[in-house]
C-alpha cells in the first residue's frame, strides 16, 4: 500500500458525523458500488476502510468534525485492463493523515494487549492505496481498491 | 438477535455473535456480551461463523472480554468456521495470536477446555 495524492472529486453523499449514520453510508456504498460494477469483494474491502475512517473522524476528529457533515464519493476507473474504485471521504475534523500514522506495536500476549488502535491497520490491510490531502481546513482521504 | 448463547456443559459457554460487528452492531451487543462472558462458565467459545462484518470496534470487544476472562482465570477462544472474511481480519490485526482462533469447532472446544 502506498500513499497517493488526492484528486478533485464530487461528493455524492453527506452524512452527519455521528455513529448512527455509518450504516447509511455503508448501504449507500454497497448500492452505488454494485450499480457501477465494483466486485462484491472490493465493495467489502472499501466498506471496511470506510467504517474505520468514519469511526476515527467521529471519535477523534474533535468538535470541528462533529459540527460539519462528512462528504463521501465513489469513483470507478478502468484503464489498460486495470479497474479501480476510489472511495473519497472529506471531513472537517482535526488534521490527521492516516498514511503517516505509525503502526501500533503488536502485543506479545493477551495480558499486554490494549483494546483499540486497530482501525488504521484494518484500513491499510484492505486498501491497495490510500491518499491524503488537507484542503480548506478539511481532511480528504482517497481509498483505492483495484481488480 | 445478534447475540445468543448455549451452555455446552457446566464448564463451557458458547456465545453466538452474528451480523455486523461495526460500531453500531458492537454497541448493541457489548453489554450482553460482557455479561455472558462473565457468567458462571469460566471457559468461553465465541462463535463468529455468522458475523458478516468485523470492524475494529468488534475486535476491541473481543479483546476486552478475552482479557477479562483471562484475569478471572478462565479462557476464551474464537471459532470462525468457514468465515474467511472474519478470519482474515483477525489474522491481519494479529488478534489470532492473542486469542486462539479455530476453523474446527471440536478443536475450539478442546482448546477452550484445555
Amino acid at each position: 500500500m502506498t500513499a497517493t495524492p488526492v484528486a478533485e472529486w464530487a461528493a455524492e453523499l453527506s452524512i452527519r458525523a455521528d455513529f448512527a449514520e455509518t450504516r447509511r453510508a455503508s448501504r449507500w456504498l454497497r448500492v452505488t458500488g454494485e450499480a457501477r460494477g465494483v466486485p462484491e469483494e472490493c465493495i467489502t474491502r472499501l466498506d471496511h476502510c470506510m467504517e474505520e475512517a468514519l469511526a476515527n473522524v467521529i471519535a477523534h476528529g474533535g468538535p470541528g468534525a462533529r459540527a460539519a457533515d462528512i462528504a463521501i464519493g465513489l469513483e470507478v476507473r478502468c484503464d489498460a485492463g486495470l479497474s479501480a474504485a476510489v472511495l473519497n471521504i472529506s471531513d472537517a475534523g482535526i488534521a490527521f493523515d492516516p498514511t503517516r500514522a505509525p503502526a501500533p506495536a503488536r502485543p506479545g500476549s493477551l495480558a499486554e494487549a490494549r483494546p483499540g488502535g486497530l482501525g488504521i491497520q484494518v484500513m491499510r490491510s484492505y486498501a491497495d492505496r490510500i491518499g491524503y490531502t488537507r484542503v480548506a481546513e478539511r481532511n480528504r482521504l482517497a481509498i483505492m481498491v483495484t481488480w | 438477535m445478534a447475540i445468543d448463547f448455549r451452555d455446552e456443559n457446566e464448564n463451557l459457554r458458547r456465545i453466538f455473535l452474528s451480523e455486523r460487528l461495526d460500531v453500531a452492531g458492537t454497541d448493541a451487543v457489548s453489554t450482553k456480551f460482557a455479561a455472558l462472558a462473565a457468567g458462571s462458565a469460566r471457559r468461553v467459545l465465541v462463535d463468529l461463523t455468522a458475523v458478516t462484518f468485523l470492524a475494529s470496534m468488534g475486535i476491541r470487544a473481543l479483546v476486552t472480554n478475552a482479557k477479562a476472562q483471562h484475569l478471572r482465570g478462565g479462557r476464551m477462544v474464537l471459532f470462525v468456521g468457514a468465515n474467511a472474511g472474519v478470519a482474515k481480519t483477525l489474522e491481519t490485526t494479529g488478534i489470532d495470536a492473542l486469542i486462539p482462533m479455530f476453523t474446527d469447532v471440536a478443536e475450539a472446544e478442546k482448546a477452550a477446555l484445555a
